[in-house]
């Protein structure tokens, strides 16, 4: 007889054949398939089933496994891996590590010799006497009497000698209507554009825009020598160099 | 004089052994040890070789899916996680593997072509044992066995599978369910109309 407990357990009866079934419900279950006779055919049915599909397979449908399966797999794992990418790059690498190791080690030195070359050519430059460095520093420094050779522009056979300026800021013998404080920047200014890092930067190698105020300075300059009283008579000048009292002759540069 | 019992002590192997013998194999495979991936392969060539031949129902292409399983498994190995256990991840390529051969076939109408009695009367063992030598038991389970493999190949493939996981290999539902990779509710629905369909298919045979 089916009763309104036969429909919900009937949903159960698989996992119960199949022992998924724990605790209340597995009692549920199994009490209810103990008393009820159409339940327990079901129940019956799926078991024989069950024992029917194993027989089936232990009868006829349970093949040997071929042998050589394992060679088989493995044999085609070992060619899949011979000819694969990583294989390759293996032999590769394992056939030709000397030349590796050679190459590496050219490479190396190239590289050793491009990095000596670049330290060298854009490195800090130790400071000399008498080095564009050691100008820039003493201009920094103030240390020393800065003189420039000028001329007349188009005389360069009448070159004067006219002192800027030193260290403590005495700015003798000219220009006199020049203030001391406005050559000192100009020179300073100069200096700092002239000199990057302790090198000489030379004008054709700037930017426009800072050759056109490097020169500018030297016009300057010029304008502060040519309003010297001695100097006067010479008409529009031409910076030539710049001489540092230490004996360190510099070219200016144009 | 009473005899004394002896009690062997015996070396129980824990699930975290198995776990952890697993996954050593699986990391030596992955170094290209072949001992290992021969090793891997005897321990589980009964149990992929059992499962195609019960999804095909065919030795051969059984033999041929055993192959590609293992190849799939050790190309694939790198990315075994030990998140299941090796055995469940390879029920799951299996499966896989048997389900798309099964498409291939169907798209060529192969279904068709290949029959139950076909495989049958192609198979020595069960021809030789045909004879008039043979006994009427077990020439009656011989019949028995036919009629259940024939419903069984008549089943859909996801059916089959999990009926076949189920009886045949006894694994859980939820081992089941990690190797079709769908829910454990899926596997009981899927279990029940196989059985329904079974049922059916012998009953009314």
């Amino acid at each position: 007889m089916i009763t309104a407990d036969c429909d919900s357990i009937r949903d159960h009866l698989d996992a119960f054949v199949d022992g998924e079934l724990r605790g209340q419900e597995l009692l549920h279950v199994s009490g209810h398939v103990d008393a009820c006779r159409r339940c327990g055919e079901e129940v019956d049915t799926r078991r024989t089933l069950g024992g029917m599909i194993r027989e089936s397979v232990a009868d006829g449908y349970h093949h040997p496994i071929p042998t050589g399966l394992s060679a088989g797999v493995v044999a085609r794992v070992r060619a899949e891996s011979y000819f694969s990418w990583r294989g390759v790059l293996t032999r590769g690498f394992d056939d030709w590590h000397w030349v590796l190791v050679g190459g590496g080690a050219v490479s190396a030195t190239f590289l050793s010799m491009l990095l000596c070359s670049a330290i060298l050519l854009f490195g800090t430059a130790r400071l000399q006497a008498g080095s564009l460095s050691s100008l820039g520093t003493t201009l920094k420094n103030s240390s020393g009497s800065l003189y420039a050779e000028v001329s007349r522009e188009g005389a360069e056979r009448q070159v004067v000698l006219v002192r800027l300026g030193d260290a403590t800021g005495s700015w003798t013998p000219f220009p006199t209507d020049w203030g001391a404080s406005q050559q000192q920047q100009l020179v300073e200014a100069l200096g700092q554009v002239l000199v990057r890092h302790g090198s000489l930067v030379e004008l054709k190698s700037m930017p426009e825009q800072e050759r056109r105020y490097a020169r500018w300075l030297l016009d300057r300059i010029a304008d502060g020598c040519r309003s010297a009283p001695e100097l006067s008579s010479m008409g529009p000048l031409t910076v030539y160099r710049l001489h540092l009292v230490t004996n360190t002759d510099v070219k200016a540069l144009d | 004089m009473a005899a004394e019992s002896v009690v062997k002590p015996i070396k129980v192997l824990a699930w975290s052994d198995a776990a952890s013998a697993d996954w050593a194999l699986v990391q030596q495979c992955v170094a290209a040890d072949e001992d290992a991936c021969t090793r891997l392969v005897t321990d589980h060539q009964r149990m992929v070789y059992q499962l195609a031949l019960h999804l095909l129902g065919d030795p051969q292409e059984a033999l041929d899916l055993s192959q590609e399983v293992f190849l799939k498994v050790f190309r694939t190995l790198g990315q075994f996680r030990g998140q299941s256990t090796l055995r469940t991840w390879i029920y799951r390529i299996v499966v896989n593997q048997a389900s798309n051969r099964q498409r291939w076939w169907r798209r060529r109408h192969r279904s068709q072509q290949v029959r139950l009695d076909d495989f049958t009367a192609t198979q020595g063992e069960l021809k030789e044992q045909r004879g008039s030598s043979m006994p009427d038991r077990l020439l009656q389970q011989r019949e028995t066995s036919d009629r259940v493999w024939g419903a069984l190949k008549r089943l859909p493939f996801d059916q089959r599978a999990v009926i076949v996981l189920r009886e045949i290999d006894g694994l859980s539902y939820e081992e089941i369910a990690t190797s079709l990779d769908v829910a454990v509710g899926t596997v009981k629905s899927r279990l029940a109309r196989a059985r329904e369909g079974l049922r059916l298919a012998l009953g009314a045979q």
